[in-house]
């Protein structure tokens, strides 16, 4: 067991495989946060965001049931 | 030699960190106003995704491309730049002949470089342009005039074949908009001053260096009438631009979204689908978000400037094109801010545009620019971490060196991992190199550690012992240390060791 320890610890610090370690981690960490993010804010301005208010004026003047989006 | 180590933290890997993740905030707020204001519908990972496949294939192609320069191939003389120019001329003019006479081709008329089946849009062209291929050209030809010592005809030849150059990038983006022309202007104008600063050198009088980039900027201004396809920088509607961007910055609150503009249909029309990042962040959150994100932007071009490492211009050898990529990030920032809230120079504030694939380039080559930077720096050091052996151990006739197994290190082969103890009583980890000098063997013992200036000093092996050089061998040791430097040397640095005059 200690063996395998020693081998361990010379993997991650003697060849520097922690900066790999610490990579993975931050990717994988950055990815959650950039996502979570996004969607917060997104729910944040759900109601009133520029895409939301467009839509719901062109709608609500009756003038297509097209979204602004739609043609 | 006991020399004092600059212990002077080198900061590049920090500011290589902080840089990157401005980038990826720059580019977050990006996805954020196309999420919510665009109606393209963009996936929550498409630009960072982008951004991370950009990076990498510049990486791989600096990597694979960088070797064929650090030959000096097209370090020849002034005459075989001349001739290059003139058969570059040949195939310009051969080119235009095709694009009058054929539509399958088209590299001068349009906005995309057609070549048969293949549509290029200058768009993504451009900055490669701007940023790599012109910065690249000017340099060699500055450093083959240096290299002739700046006679009149290496000046004469050196010269009409860099304003052959800038006639070919006019003639290439001249059916771009005309804000694109200003920008080549000052980008090219910026090469020439950063290529006349580095290669500069006592044979040229300072004033005469200084009239040389206003003139090539003259030259420029009196090319642009021609080449310039209408009279207004601006392709769109400016009245209804300006009248846009006023009634969002009186309207809008300190925090958060003002009623009026939450209410506003003209608005919300004008920023439909309008790629005005700091209108859009004046909309969704007030103006305490506008002056966080100016202040982001503030420190990131801080970030830029300080990734060139201007200390080490001389002894980079590529150091004019990283320092163009970061001016025209400084460029794209000031005024991309300026235009922001009205002023007539209509450029996009960098990573928060249709260019975010070209920025991404720029950067990348930034990033490896302070990279090479970073190991220039270690290099220039590395003379100066050299001790005497008595500074590591106590002044002994011979010295015990084990390998990693614990038993007797000798000669087995370049490079391997030994341990020391040193002077207290501590194990020093150490790696080693071999040099033969005048038939004795010399060890270099590098200091393993994560610090970045490790310590070495040097032991000669005379029949199975290790023994310290004599104080009247210090010849000898500086022999040894040159090998060492020749053995490390960056092959970013240039290949004369830097600058011929220092003095100046």
């Amino acid at each position: 067991m200690m063996k395998i320890i020693k081998k361990a610890k010379n993997l991650l610090i003697k060849n520097k495989l922690w900066m790999v370690v610490i990579i993975i981690i931050t990717i994988v960490a950055g990815g959650f946060i950039w996502k979570w993010s996004l969607n917060m804010l997104s729910t944040n301005f759900e109601n009133h965001s520029i895409n939301v208010m467009v839509n719901e004026e062109t709608t609500t003047d009756g003038a297509s049931d097209l979204t602004y989006w739609g043609f | 030699m006991n020399k004092v180590i600059d212990m002077k933290k080198d900061k590049t890997i920090k500011h290589i960190i902080l840089a990157s993740t401005m980038v990826m905030i720059l580019l977050w707020i990006n996805t954020f106003i196309h999420q919510n204001s665009f109606s393209e519908g963009l996936e929550t990972f498409t630009y960072i995704g982008h951004s991370v496949l950009i990076a990498a294939a510049t990486i791989f192609y600096y990597w694979t491309l960088s070797p064929l320069f650090e030959e000096d191939i097209f370090e020849n003389s002034t005459r075989l730049y001349t001739t290059v120019t003139v058969l570059c001329g040949v195939v310009i003019l051969f080119l235009l002949f095709l694009e009058l006479g054929t539509d399958a081709i088209s590299v001068y008329g349009q906005r995309e470089i057609i070549l048969w089946a293949f549509a290029i849009p200058k768009r993504y062209a451009f900055d490669i342009w701007a940023i790599v291929v012109f910065p690249s050209i000017i340099s060699a030809f500055f450093k083959v005039m240096q290299k002739e010592k700046y006679t009149l005809s290496a000046v004469t030849a050196g010269t009409s074949s860099i304003l052959f150059i800038t006639l070919c990038g006019y003639m290439i983006f001249m059916a771009m908009p005309n804000i694109w022309l200003v920008n080549l202007m000052i980008l090219n104008t910026i090469s020439v001053g950063l290529a006349i600063h580095k290669y500069y050198d006592k044979r040229i009088k300072k004033l005469n260096a200084i009239a040389a980039v206003i003139l090539y900027a003259f030259v420029h201004m009196g090319v642009l009438p021609f080449v310039c396809t209408n009279a207004f920088i601006y392709e769109g509607d400016w009245d209804y631009l300006t009248s846009g961007i006023s009634v969002i910055i009186k309207n809008a609150s300190f925090f958060g979204i003002s009623n009026y503009l939450l209410q506003s249909e003209y608005v919300h029309s004008f920023l439909a689908d309008n790629n005005k990042p700091i209108l859009q962040i004046l909309y969704y959150g007030g103006w305490i978000s506008v002056v966080a994100f100016i202040i982001l932007l503030l420190i990131f071009m801080y970030l830029i400037l300080k990734l060139l490492g201007i200390e080490n211009r001389y002894e980079h050898r590529n150091w004019v094109v990283f320092s163009t990529a970061a001016l025209h990030f400084s460029i794209r920032i000031i005024m991309g801010l300026l235009y922001s809230f009205g002023f007539p120079f209509p450029i996009a504030l960098p990573f928060l545009g249709i260019n975010y694939i070209t920025d991404t380039i720029a950067f990348t080559l930034l990033l490896i620019g302070a990279w090479e930077n970073h190991k220039i720096s270690q290099f220039l050091k590395i003379e100066s971490s050299f001790l005497d052996a008595a500074d590591v151990f106590a002044i002994q006739d011979e010295y015990c060196i084990t390998n990693e197994s614990g038993t007797a290190y000798t000669e087995e082969s370049y490079e391997e991992d030994v341990d020391i103890i040193g002077k207290e009583g501590t194990i020093i980890h150490c790696s080693t190199e071999w040099y033969m000098l005048k038939e004795r063997i010399f060890c270099v013992f590098s200091e393993k550690t994560l610090e970045t200036n490790c310590q070495r000093f040097i032991l000669e092996y005379v029949q199975t012992k290790w023994k310290a050089l004599e104080n009247t061998e210090s010849d000898l040791e500086k022999n040894v240390i040159r090998e060492y430097l020749v053995e490390h040397k960056p092959s970013c640095m240039v290949s004369d060791g830097g600058r011929d005059d220092e003095d100046n």
